[in-house]
């Protein structure tokens, strides 16, 4: 257990589940942006271990009695069906309701609702979405163009894309070239307020 | 050993049930929760046969000295204090045995002769009279694997406390209290018995543990009493109490082991008198001995670091008996959560905090 700091546990009536410590800052931001207060993040640390995660730990939880709503966001990876998928499994060993899609919220006590990254029943990743927001960016197409030649010279380019082009995005930061995804979302590189965040901010909205 | 506990209507609890109860038991949660009720309520249910001991849960709470009424008695064993209701302590042992203690005020009639001799009182009353008390006894109702019953009681008379039908159950069980300081006449008695048997090498190579210079331990009889002392070659043996809280509490748990071989051990706040830096070591030795004598623990603590170190012994020597059972008060309901080894491991994975 940490001894650096008061262990984790339930503290708000909603809570939020993400993945890991990107998807904790990029959504931090966005509650702090629309000012909102009652939603709790919790990073799972990895899709392996959600089940154990929902079924060991946050049911078991003295508060989570408590608990009216919970929302699990999730990359889809190269597989939507199969995290969606994952995810229900996770909500069923621990004995909560399963909603039928991503457009669906449970009706019982807590609330359930996932989303599955970038959205719209998509395969990729948060980092897709990041990568949307900046279409508009003359830098996107530098991002482009060195993908395509990636593409010509070894006959295909990576799986996660969206990963790997925000990678090359931030790599043209001339002063800090290696940020990562969340200390560039801290350092305000993005605009979290994009039409591209848009389902994000309303799976959030309706939690 | 008890895999299932059903209890209602003792103490705080209205109603609770606890599943998966492993061979050593961890019982967490805040306080005021019931976690001292929970070992009293598996003491009764071990002693189901002796109608003494909620007269003793009560002397372990340091309720010494009150008037011997159902009020100060009785009452406060039942939940609300609703004597009206009957308490129950039911049991499943990992061979699927079920048992069954019920605590009710009985219902028979108690009659008396009352002889009242005051010349005071009018002649109606001087006379020989009967009076009844129906409720100034409590009853032990025991109900065995068979399903077979017994009764027994504990009985408020004039002259004091009466006990009838006491007898030997077939479950057996120690409390060892919170504030027991060890090395008393209850230690010595059972560390004389493991002596007679020749059996004492375990129990003072656990002490060991806290007190590496001990070479050997004694019972040395003063009047009618005697006392455990122990040699660690400074010319001369000392009383085990002068060896430290930490020394003198670890021989009264290890002594309760060896005592009740196949029984149950219920040891309130663990933690007391040992420092964090000994508790791993000290948990792998009671688990040892646990194992060894077929002896199921039942232990409540507050401490984190004793937390801890019950994670870390029982990782450590790789082994998956264990259990946190964190009770919770819900709705002014005490409800329980039990964590096993694969909840736990997940639980240290993830520092997620479960103590309530």
């Amino acid at each position: 257990m940490s001894k650096q700091c008061e262990p984790p546990k339930i503290e708000k009536e909603k809570l939020l589940i993400v993945e890991g410590i990107d998807e904790v800052v990029v959504i931090s931001q966005i509650l702090k942006n629309n000012n909102i207060e009652d939603i709790q993040l919790i990073p799972f640390g990895g899709k392996s271990i959600l089940k154990n995660y929902m079924k060991d730990v946050l049911i078991k939880d003295s508060n989570f009695l408590a608990v009216k709503s919970i929302g699990i966001i999730r990359d889809a990876d190269d597989n939507y069906e199969g995290a969606f998928d994952s995810v229900c499994s996770a909500l069923r060993s621990s004995g909560l309701d399963v909603p039928n899609s991503e457009n669906e919220k449970t009706v019982g006590n807590p609330m359930i609702s996932i989303m599955i990254l970038p959205g719209n029943s998509k395969n990729g990743s948060l980092e897709n979405i990041f990568i949307d927001s900046v279409q508009d960016d003359p830098l996107i197409n530098c991002v482009d163009q060195y993908f395509n030649c990636v593409s010509e010279v070894k006959g295909n380019i990576p799986k996660q894309i969206g990963k790997a082009k925000v990678h090359v995005f931030l790599s043209a930061n001339i002063n800090d070239p290696d940020k990562r995804l969340g200390e560039s979302v801290k350092a305000g590189i993005w605009n979290l307020n994009n039409t591209a965040f848009y389902l994000l901010h309303k799976f959030i909205n309706q939690l | 050993m008890l895999n299932k506990i059903s209890i209602e209507n003792f103490r705080g609890f209205k109603s609770l049930q606890i599943e998966d109860c492993k061979r050593f038991n961890l019982v967490i949660g805040k306080n005021n929760v019931g976690k001292t009720a929970l070992l009293e309520s598996l003491f009764l249910h071990v002693g189901s046969k002796n109608p003494e001991l909620p007269i003793k849960i009560n002397i372990f709470r340091g309720i010494l000295k009150v008037p011997f009424t159902v009020d100060s008695l009785w009452s406060p064993l039942f939940n609300n204090f609703s004597t009206n209701k009957v308490i129950t302590v039911s049991t499943v042992d990992d061979k699927y045995k079920s048992r069954r203690l019920e605590i009710k005020l009985a219902s028979a009639e108690t009659k008396k002769i009352v002889n009242h001799t005051d010349k005071k009182k009018k002649d109606s009353e001087s006379s020989l009279v009967t009076s009844t008390s129906l409720q100034d006894r409590i009853e032990l109702k025991y109900y065995n694997v068979e399903n077979d019953y017994s009764s027994s009681y504990a009985i408020i008379g004039e002259e004091g406390i009466t006990f009838e039908n006491l007898k030997n159950s077939d479950l057996t069980g120690i409390f060892v209290l919170s504030r027991g300081k060890g090395g008393g006449m209850e230690d010595s008695e059972r560390y004389a018995k493991l002596d007679v048997k020749g059996e004492t090498y375990d129990v003072v190579e656990i002490l060991k543990k806290v007190e590496p210079r001990l070479r050997r331990l004694s019972v040395v009889p003063h009047g009618p009493n005697s006392s455990i002392y122990g040699d660690i070659g400074i010319g001369q043996s000392i009383p085990i109490q002068l060896m430290g809280e930490g020394t003198s509490k670890l021989l009264s748990l290890a002594l309760a082991i060896t005592a009740v071989p196949n029984g149950i051990v219920l040891i309130d706040e663990i933690e007391n008198g040992l420092h964090y830096s000994i508790m791993e070591e000290v948990f792998k030795a009671i688990i040892e001995l646990a194992n060894k004598y077929n002896v199921q623990i039942f232990a409540t603590t507050h401490s984190n670091e004793c937390l801890n170190a019950f994670f870390n012994s029982f990782f450590a020597i790789k082994n998956n008996d264990l259990s946190v059972i964190r009770l919770d008060r819900i709705n002014d309901e005490i409800k329980s959560v039990v964590y096993n080894k694969e909840s736990l491991e997940t639980v240290i994975e993830t520092g997620w905090e479960i103590r309530g």
